[in-house]
């Protein structure tokens, strides 16, 4: 029983796989020898918790001839977003009576998968905007700065200083007032999307946590801006160890290196509001939409005094702040005391809220609470938002 | 095709029992002998009488003894009267009741025992019978599950049927040599033919067509194709198993793919109108909770959304669970539209071992081994022909008187009966080897990781540090 003959190896069908989709994942087993193996015992390991077996078995048993060729498949699913290992594959061979057995794991057997955020809320989108044939509402509109450019924007009074050639004399003879016409252009709007990556949101079911869902809105409202060719980046913050920064840009192929980036980002270390401030103003300091996705789980004064480091450079700042119990306390089955704790939970975490956003409001940013069945929506609909009243640049 | 393969061998195999059973019946065992006693009496039945008398004397002993207390404690000494009707009793009455035919006190252990030598000889006979059941219910068993254990009893319960009458030849001898003789032992039957003790040894197709080499040979056979139809289900079974399964699993999800796209609507429906059911029923619950409603008014969201979620949760649970069953069955759709082998490798078809294959493997084992097997137990039956030719000993040994006496087999015996146990423990030494110095080398990569683990966290510890004193710094500041 020359184990070394038997060659194993694993071929999957994509190595970047959205979560809640599907990958084939096949082994083949090659005996190279002259000499057949009376019983091998193939099994392909991966993560019950990151990954749930849909159909058929990650393990065989059989004989293999000499020169002969097995291959056996499985469909696994996977559970988490993420980048995890599918491996290593192991091999027992024993005798045709069982007295003797070699185990073995075949070296070099893990191969890395790539897990995206879940296509679903995009694919909703892409639903409901091919439902109502109405591209433009989510496709091609930009944002508009008036005064330049040949699109037709209003009418109003003359007022000195206007240039004569925007005079509208047929109008002004109606009226009996000199009137204008207004003018105005399109211009790309840059959205940097700053997800919070620190530990406190990793809090709740692994699937679904707070961090789940703010990469899931950070997706989606990538998807919806690149539709509308702005320009998107995004920056994901936590520690000092863990700024992670992808600079805007537009088109189709930047959704998927918005994709693979925060796929990779794990919710790890503290939250250094101030630290991330710093580093993202001295990255990137144009005009922009920003949108801040966190917990706030941190000091009230730091958050402000972090917000305030972006006010400089005229951002229009959007905090989307998922409500922690909203998304840590599992409802169902509580008992009462554990109803009456969550409500006081709840009461210190809304308390803690409102005080930042008094910290705040001086600013002009508002925050926006949301737990994880609105989450989505706020975020498009104060995109949406920001986009019809010009806000963007 | 493996599965017509395992049957073919298992029916075989069964014929190859029946064949065992005709070669022991015929010239081994006589089985008219432990079916009737030396009375012509069924032994099944024997044994019961036996077995009656037995209880009843006991019976019968113990009353009387009983009795005959009562009247010395109660008749205060010697009453006559007592003792006489108790006598007359017992004897006239109870002794007729019982079928005792000595029914003295005193004879009552003397009978005892004579029909406990009579049990003990139909007990023994009765052995046989129950032995010959159990071999034949094992076989059949075997043939419908292919556990070696199966095929073990019926085998051993067949050799045990010898070995019993040898071992008790055996004692009788070695009792007879002590000149110690009991009657019971000398009475009971020897239902072995006496061939058993006849093996011809100079010849070597004589030696294969003696009854008990015969027998002993395919009692191998029968165990050798018994663990052949082991190892073939073991290892088709799976396989097999595995691919019915997910056929099975395949069929079921494009039926109910199918089912889904077409009634989403009805199942969306049907979800609403269970939410809704749901909802009645949870508001008539609500009404105990509406104080603590009213009371922290607050934050009763938490409270609404728990109740909300109740409901939202069981819509959600059938919406999704069709949605995914439609979304998996498009996707196995697609896979087998893009990869034509997904479907023999996912219900691993490819995988299972060829009938022909299995079947030439099997054949090339079962020669070699029951070839091995004759060949050694030529060698150790003649000791005289392999030290001579094939070993080639001087005449001094292989002429010696010690070489005519029949412990000489064991010379050979030994050894090769030997040779095995000591393989096997050789290569679990070696084994035992390899996996302590595997251990040890990665006890070895573990200090290393520890050693390197350290250096990463003191680096961490330092930084985390390094953070610390610069917050420190900037508050004072």
């Amino acid at each position: 029983m020359n184990v070394e003959e038997l060659r194993v190896h694993r071929e999957l069908e994509k190595e970047k796989v959205f979560k809640d989709d599907f990958v084939h994942v096949k082994v083949v087993i090659e005996n190279i020898g002259r000499n057949s193996f009376d019983f091998i015992e193939i099994r392909d390991n991966y993560n019950p918790q990151l990954f749930r077996l849909i159909l058929g078995e990650n393990f065989i048993s059989t004989r293999i001839g000499p020169k002969a060729l097995i291959k056996f498949s499985y469909v696994l699913e996977p559970k988490v977003r993420g980048e995890y290992a599918i491996g290593p594959l192991s091999i027992i061979v024993k005798d045709r009576l069982g007295f003797n057995s070699i185990e073995r794991i075949v070296p070099d057997s893990v191969t890395d998968i790539l897990i995206y955020p879940p296509y679903e809320d995009i694919k909703r989108i892409e639903i409901l905007g091919s439902k109502r044939s109405l591209q433009l509402n989510y496709g091609l509109q930009r944002s508009k700065q008036k005064g330049l450019g040949s699109e037709f924007y209003g009418m109003r009074k003359y007022v000195f200083g206007d240039q004569f050639r925007l005079i509208d004399w047929k109008a002004s003879a109606r009226t009996q007032t000199l009137i204008v016409k207004e003018y105005e252009s399109e211009r790309d709007v840059t959205i940097m999307i700053i997800v919070d990556s620190s530990d406190t949101m990793a809090g709740g079911a692994i699937e679904n946590t707070k961090f789940e869902y703010a990469i899931r809105a950070c997706m989606l409202l990538t998807k919806v801006a690149l539709t509308r060719r702005d320009n998107v980046g995004v920056f994901t913050f936590s520690d000092k160890k863990n700024f992670n920064f992808l600079k805007p840009n537009s088109g189709e192929d930047h959704f998927y290196q918005v994709l693979d980036f925060v796929a990779r980002v794990k919710p790890q270390g503290k939250c250094k509001f101030n630290e991330a401030m710093d580093y993202f103003t001295r990255r990137f300091q144009k005009r922009s939409l920003v949108f801040i996705i966190s917990d706030l789980e941190a000091n009230p004064k730091d958050i402000s005094q972090a917000v305030k480091k972006l006010v400089p450079f005229n951002h229009t700042i959007i905090i989307i702040n998922p409500f922690s119990p909203w998304f840590e306390i599992h409802e169902i089955d509580l008992s009462s005391t554990d109803k009456a704790l969550a409500e006081a939970i709840s009461e210190e975490m809304m308390e803690h809220i409102l005080i930042i956003r008094q910290e705040l409001r001086n600013l002009g940013v508002n925050i926006i609470s949301c737990g994880p069945d609105d989450m989505m929506n706020q975020v498009l609909s104060n995109y949406m938002e920001a986009k019809k009243k010009g806000k963007a640049y | 095709m493996a599965r017509g393969y395992l049957l073919l061998l298992k029916i075989i195999n069964l014929a190859l029992f029946s064949w065992l059973l005709i070669i022991f019946l015929t010239s081994i065992f006589s089985f008219d002998a432990v079916i009737v006693t030396a009375d012509n009496e069924f032994v099944l039945f024997a044994f019961l009488g036996a077995l009656k008398n037995v209880i009843s004397y006991l019976i019968y002993g113990f009353l009387f003894l009983i009795a005959y207390g009562c009247a010395f404690i109660f008749g205060g000494g010697f009453n006559n009267f007592l003792f006489n009707f108790i006598e007359g009793f017992f004897k006239g009455f109870l002794s007729k009741w019982f079928s005792i035919p000595q029914p003295d006190l005193q004879d009552i252990p003397n009978l005892i025992m004579s029909e406990l030598g009579v049990l003990f000889n139909d007990l023994y006979l009765f052995i046989f019978q129950i032995l010959f059941v159990i071999s034949i219910i094992y076989a059949i068993r075997g043939f419908f599950k292919s556990n070696p254990k199966n095929y073990f009893v019926a085998i051993g319960s067949i050799v045990l049927m010898i070995i019993i009458p040898l071992m008790v030849a055996g004692l009788r001898d070695m009792l007879n040599l002590l000149s110690i003789h009991l009657t019971y032992l000398d009475e009971m039957a020897d239902p072995i033919n006496p061939i058993m003790s006849n093996i011809p040894i100079d010849d070597f197709f004589a030696f294969l067509a003696s009854p008990v080499i015969l027998f002993g040979i395919t009692s191998y056979i029968y165990l050798e194709l018994a663990f052949q139809i082991n190892y073939a289900d073991t290892v088709t079974k799976p396989s097999l198993e595995r691919s019915d399964r997910l056929e099975a699993q395949l069929n079921i999800l494009a039926r109910e793919s199918h089912f889904i796209t077409a009634n989403i609507d009805k199942i969306k429906e049907e979800a609403k109108q269970r939410m809704k059911e749901m909802e009645a029923e949870q508001k008539e619950e609500l009404v105990i909770g509406k104080f603590f409603a009213k009371t922290s008014k607050r934050f009763s969201y938490v409270k609404e959304m728990i109740e909300r979620r109740k409901l939202e949760e069981e819509e959600k649970k059938l919406v999704t669970a069709a949605s995914k069953t439609r979304r998996l069955g498009r996707y196995i759709d697609r896979l087998f539209r893009e990869d034509p082998e997904a479907r023999d490798t996912l219900t691993a078809r490819s995988s299972a071992p060829r009938a022909r294959n299995l079947a030439t493997s099997t054949l090339f084992n079962f020669i070699y081994r029951v070839g091995l097997l004759i060949v050694l137990s030529f060698i150790i039956i003649h000791p005289h022909w392999f030290l001579d030719t094939v070993i080639q000993l001087p005449d001094a040994i292989t002429e010696s008187v010690a070489m005519d006496n029949p412990e000489v087999i064991i010379i050979l015996l030994l050894p090769i009966m030997l040779l095995f146990p000591v393989i096997s423990k050789l290569i679990s030494f070696i084994k035992h080897r390899n996996l302590i110095i595997r251990l040890q080398q990665e006890g070895r990569i573990k200090e290393l990781l520890t050693s390197v683990g350290d250096y990463v966290k003191k680096e961490e510890v330092e930084s985390s540090l390094d953070e610390e004193v610069e917050e420190l710094a900037t508050e004072s500041t």
